[in-house]
């Protein structure tokens, strides 16, 4: 064995296995016998003591944690169904340890909750005649006038025969302006005509008005029922 | 104490913190190694954190094969060199000793930017130049001296034979020495 080759071999000292059949002797024969790589040999030695010596850095005490609590993060990612992923964020904004199932199981009854109060004011939450009339009111500017969606339809198509005699009471009293004949303060509320008078008056009237709108659906459901 | 495998069986299974306790029993050598690799402690405390990251969403390609710490290893210099690619300044000081140079003797003395804190100044200069060394060089280092792990279990990290560990330990220990020497060690 020459020094090139043994100089190869320095790094295996501790792994004596690594050397094959009668290496090893070889390798002890050249190094007895040549300065040069005992020299090498040392110089390794040595510097493999440092390396040795060399402390193994401490990893910063929040750092378990930290990685502990990502790990969890993305398991309750991963874990978690689509529709609960804002729950999940909220969740882990607030560094809650919650389990993906009871994130989802907590998702699906706020959504429970939420359908059930939607359908609940939209299809249930019947208003009364007055609500809708004070509705239909504040878009007017006659805000003390109380008026029912009957006599929109009165004001539109004409003053039928009962209305005529109580404008005509009313315009006598002077309770209202001539604009409005036909319709005071409580007189005409419970007169009725058609309801197809109501739709035509209110569509002509609040079309450009999303609250009206919402009227005119009411009165279509009221009609119906 | 359970297995390392046992635990990865768990953790398989959605046992979450089944894996938060091989974390606990491997980060510190992680950290180890990643610092060692990377040269300062952020980006160490960040590439430990994105291995074990890494590990968990692939956990299921795990296959019980080696042991699971040989596992962590292979991704945590992964790991590493995704870190060392992303930054520029490790870009030049990469460009700067490849291989050939280090071969030829890596005779250049350049600065270093800040490094990690060690105790001593001693430790500081061998870490200064471990940090100069290729990396291939530098993580053959880090895991036989410093990791202290067998050629057998290096060679299986790095996917090669035994034959390479030795002859880039080889390698590596003469270019170490080199630097040293200026130290006057």
């Amino acid at each position: 064995m020459n020094c090139e080759q043994t100089r190869e071999k320095l790094v295996l000292h501790r792994q004596e296995s690594l050397f094959k059949d009668n290496e090893k002797q070889e390798f002890l024969k050249h190094l007895r016998s040549c300065e040069s790589c005992q020299a090498e040999y040392e110089a390794l030695l040595h510097t493999a003591a440092v390396l040795e010596n060399l402390e193994p850095p401490e990893p910063p005490p929040e750092l378990l944690g930290n990685i502990q609590d990502k790990i969890r993060e993305l398991h309750r990612k991963q874990n978690t169904a689509i529709f609960a992923a804002p729950f999940s964020w909220l969740i882990g904004k607030f560094k809650f340890n919650l389990s993906p199932k009871l994130v989802n199981s907590v998702a699906m009854v706020c959504y429970l909750l939420v359908s059930v109060f939607l359908v609940k004011v939209i299809f249930f939450d019947n208003p009364s005649k007055d609500d809708f009339a004070m509705t239909a009111m504040d878009n007017t500017r006659l805000p003390r006038l109380r008026i029912s969606p009957s006599h929109w339809g009165s004001m539109k198509h004409g003053i039928n025969q009962t209305d005529n005699a109580k404008a005509t009471l009313s315009v006598e009293r002077g309770d209202l302006s001539n604009q409005f004949a036909g319709i005071s303060e409580s007189y005409l509320w419970h007169t009725r005509t058609t309801n197809e008078d109501v739709d035509t008056v209110i569509d002509g009237q609040f079309t450009s008005s999303s609250s009206n709108k919402l009227a005119v659906f009411w009165s279509n459901i009221k009609a119906n029922l | 104490m359970i297995p390392d495998d046992v635990l990865v069986h768990k953790t398989v299974e959605g046992d979450v913190e089944a894996f938060n306790e091989l974390v606990s029993r491997h980060h510190a050598r992680i950290y180890g190694l990643t610092s060692k690799m990377l040269g300062n402690t952020e980006d160490a405390e960040d590439a430990t954190q994105e291995t074990f990251m890494q590990a968990y969403k692939s956990i299921k390609s795990f296959r019980f094969q080696a042991k699971f710490g040989t596992w962590l290893y292979q991704v945590a210099l992964n790991t590493c060199k995704q870190h060392l690619r992303k930054s520029k300044s490790r870009d030049k000081l990469i460009e700067a000793y490849t291989e050939e140079s280090a071969a030829r003797g890596m005779t250049e003395d350049r600065e270093i930017p800040e490094r990690q804190v060690v105790k001593t100044e001693q430790q500081a200069q061998v870490q200064a130049a471990i940090d100069r060394l290729p990396p291939k060089q530098r993580e053959i280092v880090t895991l036989y001296y410093i990791q202290q792990l067998k050629y057998k279990e290096i060679a299986e990290i790095l996917n090669c034979s035994i034959g390479t560990v030795a002859s880039r330990l080889n390698l590596a220990m003469q270019n170490l020495k080199n630097k040293l020497e200026r130290y006057q060690y």
